[in-house]
C-alpha cells in the first residue's frame, strides 16, 4: 500500500479501485461507492430510473421515509445516489456522509455503510423484480424532472447547445435522457437492466474524512462492495461534436437573451489538458479575462460573459446573458477575443491572472471532502492513476504563454446558440 | 490594547475572536486549522430597504431604491484600476453581495491572505465615482435586473413579498428596477458612501488558518488609513407597517415547465434572541413536518402532487418576518388543499415527540457538519451582529428547545388571515 502526501492529507491508494484519503481537519466522513459504465445515450434514462427506484427503499428501510428517519436519527448521516457523464463515462454516484465518532461517542460508520450496501444491492422487490408503484412513480418524476430543466434559462440554452453540438454523438443528451426514453422503459427490463449494471459496471470506492482510529476499513469496503472479482478496466465512449459549424435561434418569452457558443479543441491529449485550462480562464474566467473585461466592462452589453472548459468532452462553452438587440454586436466582440488569443494578443497581465486563479482552484478542493473526493476520481478516469493536487499546480506554473498560442490553434467555434428574449424586442 | 473576546462551542469544537476597535469596526476571526482556504469579509449593515439617509439634526435624504446593490457594483472601481483586477491578478477570488439589509466585499485566497486584506480594506475605502462610470454600471445593472425577471425562484420570491408587505421597503427588489436606477448621479452614491461606510457601521470577518493576534495588529494599521473618517451619525428607520397582508394571492405566468409557489405568513416583526429561536424552529418544522421523513411528504409525493420537498422557513430583518413554504408543484390545487389542511392540523395538534427527538439528533449532527462551510460561518457571525448577539447563540438555544416551543409558534404564527400565495405558471400553450 502506497502512501502519497499531499496539501492537507495523504492517500492511501489501492490499485485505482479504493481510494481512501485521511485528512484529520474534517468533522464528517464523504464515502462514495461509483458505478461507472460506457456511455451510451440509449442507456440515461434506464440509467438514471434506476437510481430514483434504488433510493425508494430496501430489503432494511421498506420506504424511503423509514430510510430518512434512521438516517436523521444518526446524527444526520446522508445517504444520495446522483447520476452524471464524464464524458465518454456515465457514473451513477452512491454516496453516504457520517459524522466522525469523535464529535458524537458513537460509531455509526458501519451502520450507514451497511445501509449504503443494501441501497444498492438489496432492493425492494416483487416477483423478481421492484415494486410496481416505485417503479411507475419514479418514472413519472423522472419526466418531471426532465421538464424541470426548462425552469433555468441559462441552463436551459447550456443544454440545448450541448444537443447541437453533439448531435452525432452519445453526448448529446443530459445523465436523465430524454422524456421519450423515459416513457418507453418497462418494468421488467428495468430490472434487467439493474443487474446488468451490477454485473458489467467498473466500480470504484473513494472515502475521505479523518479516518485516524477506524480500523480495517479497506478491507470492509472491499469485500462489502464486491470489487474483486474479474472486472475489466472501463472503456470510454468517443465522444465527438458536428464536424460542421452550426448556428440555432430559439426564441422564447424571456425577458434576456442567451447567447452561447460552443467551441471544440481537437487532438487533445492529457498534457493538454491544464493548458486548456488555463486557456479557458484567459478568454473568459475571471474578472480580468478578455470576455468579462470586452462584453462587461467595456461595451457594457452583459452582467455575465463567461468560459468554462470541460475537460472530459474538449470543449469549451462560452455564455452570456445580453438584450437581443445586441445579439451581433455581442457575437462580434466574442469572436475577436477568440481571434485575438488565437493571434496571441494575450497580455502578461491576462496569462498570469488565468494562471492564478486555476492554481488557487485546486488549492483549495483540498477542504471540501465532496470535493476532493470528486476530484481525485475524475482525475483517476482521465489519467489512469491517482494524480494529487500538488502535481497539478506544478504543471499548471510550467505552463508558457506559447503553449497557449498554440493550443489557440486547436479551438474550433462549432456551434451559436441563441436563446432569444421575446419579451425584449 | 483592544479586549479580544473568545466564544467557544464545544458541539462542534470550534472558537470565534472578536474586539471593538477604537474607530468602531467590529472584527470577528474564526480559525480554522488545516483549511487552506482563507477568507475575509468587510461588511456594513447598509442593504435594500435602506431607502433614507437619516441624519443626527434629522435631515432626511431619500434614496433610489437599488442603491445599496449599485453601490456595490460600483466601489470596485477604483481610480485607473478595478479592485476586481487587482486581486484577480493576484491569483484570489472576491466578490460582493447586497441582502435586504447589509452588504458584504470578500476575498478567498490560499496564499495571499495578507496583501488581500490590505487591498480588501483599501479598496472599500477609496470610492471613485465619475458621471462616465455611474453610466456604465447602469448597463451592466440592467441585464442583472433582466436576468432575474426570468428566474422563477427571485420573481417568486418578490411577489410573494409585495403581497405581505404595503410600506415596508422590502417589498421591492434588492436590485431595484431599471426605472429606479436610472437617475442614480454620482452625487448620491457619495452621500450614501459617506453616511453607511464610516467603520462604526461596518464589520470585519476573517474566516481561515490564521493567527489572531497578528491579524487583529494589522488590522487596527490598516484601518487607520481609511478614508471615511467623517463618522457622520445616523439614525436606523423605525418601519412602520401594517399588521394585514397587501393581497391574497399573485400568479405570473413565465416560460416555465413545472408551477411553483411560495406561501407566506406576515408576522410582527421578532428581534434579536426571538428571533434566532424562530429561525430555528422553523429549521425544525422543516425537518419534523415537510422533509423525505415526514408523512405529509411521503402521501403527497406517492400522489403525484409534488416532485420535492416543500422548504419551511422563517425570515425576518428590521421591522419585518414572515414563514415561508416554497415548492415546486405538479399539481397546485391540490397541493394547496393539502397544505392548508396540514397546516391546520399541525397548529392544532402540534408535533410528535417522536419526530421532535428524532429532528433534535438530526440538528446536532446538521451543525457539526455547517460548521465546516465557510457560509455557515460567514452567515452565522454576520446574523450574530445584526441581531446583536452570540455567534454560537444558535446552537445553545437549539438544545434547549422543546416541543412545547415549537407547538407554541406553530399556534402563533399560523394565522391564515395572514397567509398570502404567490405562484408561477407556465404559459398557456
Amino acid at each position: 500500500m502506497a502512501f502519497i502526501e499531499d496539501i492537507g492529507g495523504k492517500y492511501i491508494k489501492m490499485d485505482n479501485k479504493v481510494i481512501l484519503i485521511n485528512d484529520n481537519k474534517f468533522k464528517g466522513i464523504f464515502l462514495s461507492v461509483n458505478l461507472m459504465r460506457p456511455l451510451n445515450v440509449n442507456e440515461n434514462s434506464k440509467n438514471a430510473l434506476v437510481a430514483s427506484i434504488l433510493k425508494r427503499g430496501n430489503e432494511k428501510h421498506l420506504t424511503e421515509k423509514d430510510l430518512e428517519e434512521r438516517l436523521a436519527e444518526l446524527y444526520s448521516s446522508k445517504i444520495d445516489i446522483n447520476v452524471e457523464r464524464c464524458g465518454g463515462i456515465y457514473n451513477i454516484e452512491f454516496s453516504a456522509e457520517i459524522i466522525n465518532k469523535k464529535f458524537i461517542n458513537n460509531d455509526i460508520l458501519d451502520e450507514v455503510i451497511d445501509i449504503l450496501h443494501s441501497v444498492i444491492y438489496k432492493p425492494c422487490k416483487q416477483n423478481g423484480k421492484f415494486y410496481p408503484e416505485y417503479f411507475c412513480r419514479e418514472k413519472q418524476n423522472l419526466i418531471d424532472k426532465i421538464k424541470e430543466e426548462k425552469n433555468e434559462k441559462r441552463k436551459w440554452a447550456l443544454k440545448r447547445l450541448e444537443q447541437e453540438m453533439f448531435k452525432n454523438s452519445d453526448y448529446r443528451l443530459g445523465a436523465f435522457g430524454s422524456e421519450e426514453d423515459v416513457r418507453k422503459i418497462e418494468l421488467e427490463e428495468c430490472y434487467l437492466h439493474y443487474e446488468k449494471l451490477l454485473e458489467e459496471a467498473d466500480i470504484r470506492i473513494v472515502m475521505v474524512g479523518n479516518l485516524e482510529g477506524y480500523d480495517n476499513i479497506e478491507e470492509k469496503l472491499t469485500s462489502k462492495f464486491n470489487i474483486q472479482g474479474k472486472r475489466k478496466e472501463i472503456e470510454k465512449t468517443k465522444i465527438e461534436a458536428i464536424k460542421e459549424f452550426k448556428e440555432i435561434k430559439e426564441k422564447e418569452m424571456i425577458s434576456q437573451s442567451v447567447l452561447c457558443m460552443g467551441l471544440s479543441l481537437k487532438e487533445m491529449n492529457t498534457k493538454d489538458i491544464m493548458k486548456a485550462y488555463v486557456y479557458s480562464n484567459i478568454l473568459g474566467g475571471t474578472p480580468s479575462s478578455k470576455l468579462f473585461q470586452n462584453v462587461r466592462e467595456k461595451e457594457s452589453l452583459a452582467y455575465y460573459a463567461k468560459a468554462e472548459y470541460i475537460k472530459h468532452i474538449n470543449a469549451i462553452y462560452v455564455f452570456s446573458g445580453i438584450h437581443i438587440s445586441n445579439v451581433e454586436k455581442a457575437t462580434e466582440v466574442i469572436r475577436k477575443q477568440i481571434d485575438d488569443i488565437k493571434q496571441g494578443k494575450i497580455t502578461e497581465e491576462e496569462f498570469s491572472t488565468a494562471k492564478a486563479n486555476l492554481i488557487l482552484g485546486y488549492k483549495e478542493i483540498t477542504d471540501n471532502r465532496k470535493a476532493y473526493s470528486r476530484h481525485i476520481l475524475s482525475n483517476s478516469l482521465i489519467y489512469k492513476n491517482i494524480v494529487d493536487t500538488k502535481k497539478q499546480i506544478a504543471e499548471i506554473e510550467s505552463i508558457s504563454l506559447a503553449d497557449i498560442i498554440s493550443l489557440a490553434d486547436k479551438v474550433e467555434e462549432k456551434t451559436l446558440y441563441l436563446l432569444g428574449g421575446m419579451l425584449d424586442e | 490594547m483592544n479586549k479580544i473576546k473568545t466564544e467557544r462551542n464545544n458541539t462542534i469544537n470550534e472558537e470565534v475572536k472578536s474586539t471593538v476597535l477604537e474607530n468602531g469596526l467590529r472584527v470577528y476571526i474564526y480559525p480554522r486549522k488545516g483549511y487552506t482556504k482563507k477568507m475575509g469579509m468587510l461588511g456594513t449593515v447598509f442593504g435594500s430597504i435602506d431607502n433614507e439617509i437619516i441624519y443626527e439634526n434629522n435631515k432626511v435624504t431619500k434614496l433610489p431604491d437599488g442603491i445599496a446593490h449599485f453601490l456595490e457594483h460600483k466601489l470596485f472601481e477604483q481610480e485607473g484600476a478595478n479592485a476586481l483586477d487587482i486581486f484577480s491578478k493576484m491569483g484570489v477570488d472576491t466578490n460582493a453581495y447586497t441582502t435586504f439589509d447589509h452588504t458584504v466585499y470578500y476575498f478567498e485566497t490560499a496564499d495571499k491572505y495578507e496583501e488581500s486584506l490590505e487591498e480588501l480594506i483599501e479598496f472599500v475605502s477609496s470610492p471613485y465615482f465619475t458621471d462616465k462610470n455611474v453610466e456604465k454600471e447602469k448597463g451592466i445593472i440592467g441585464q442583472e435586473i433582466k436576468m432575474y425577471e426570468d428566474e422563477p425562484n427571485a420573481v417568486v420570491y418578490y411577489n410573494l413579498l409585495k403581497c405581505l408587505y404595503k410600506t415596508h421597503p422590502v417589498n421591492i427588489d434588492i436590485a431595484g428596477t431599471i426605472e429606479t436606477i436610472t437617475p442614480i448621479t454620482k452625487e448620491i452614491l457619495y452621500e450614501c458612501y459617506n453616511a453607511y461606510y464610516s467603520l462604526s457601521n461596518m464589520f470585519l470577518l476573517i474566516i481561515g488558518d490564521v493567527n489572531v493576534d497578528e491579524t487583529i495588529e494589522e488590522v487596527k494599521r490598516l484601518t487607520k488609513i481609511y478614508k471615511n473618517n467623517k463618522n457622520i451619525k445616523i439614525i436606523k428607520k423605525e418601519f412602520i407597517e401594517q399588521e394585514e397582508i397587501v393581497k391574497k394571492e399573485i400568479n405570473k405566468k413565465l416560460e416555465v415547465a413545472v408551477p411553483m409557489e411560495c406561501i407566506g405568513f406576515k408576522l410582527n416583526p421578532y428581534k434579536g434572541q426571538k428571533k434566532i429561536k424562530g429561525e430555528i424552529i422553523a429549521e425544525i418544522i422543516n425537518d419534523a413536518c415537510f422533509s423525505k421523513s415526514s408523512d405529509f411528504y411521503e402521501r403527497l409525493y406517492e400522489m403525484g402532487i409534488v416532485s420535492s420537498e416543500p422548504d419551511f422557513s422563517f425570515e425576518g430583518g428590521n421591522g419585518y418576518s414572515y414563514l415561508l413554504i416554497s415548492s415546486y408543484i405538479i399539481k397546485v390545487e391540490e397541493y394547496e388543499k393539502e397544505i392548508i389542511e396540514y397546516l391546520e392540523k399541525l397548529k392544532k395538534e402540534g408535533i410528535k415527540e417522536e419526530d421532535f427527538n428524532r429532528v433534535i439528533n438530526k440538528k446536532i449532527g446538521d451543525v457539526i457538519y455547517s460548521s465546516e462551510r465557510m457560509n455557515w460561518v460567514y452567515r452565522s457571525i454576520i446574523d450574530g451582529i445584526l441581531n446583536d448577539t452570540e455567534v454560537f447563540k444558535p446552537i445553545q438555544i437549539l438544545k434547549e428547545i422543546t416541543k412545547e416551543d415549537i407547538n407554541d409558534f406553530l399556534k402563533e404564527t399560523i394565522v391564515f388571515e395572514k397567509m398570502a400565495i404567490s405562484r408561477i405558471l407556465p404559459r398557456d400553450k
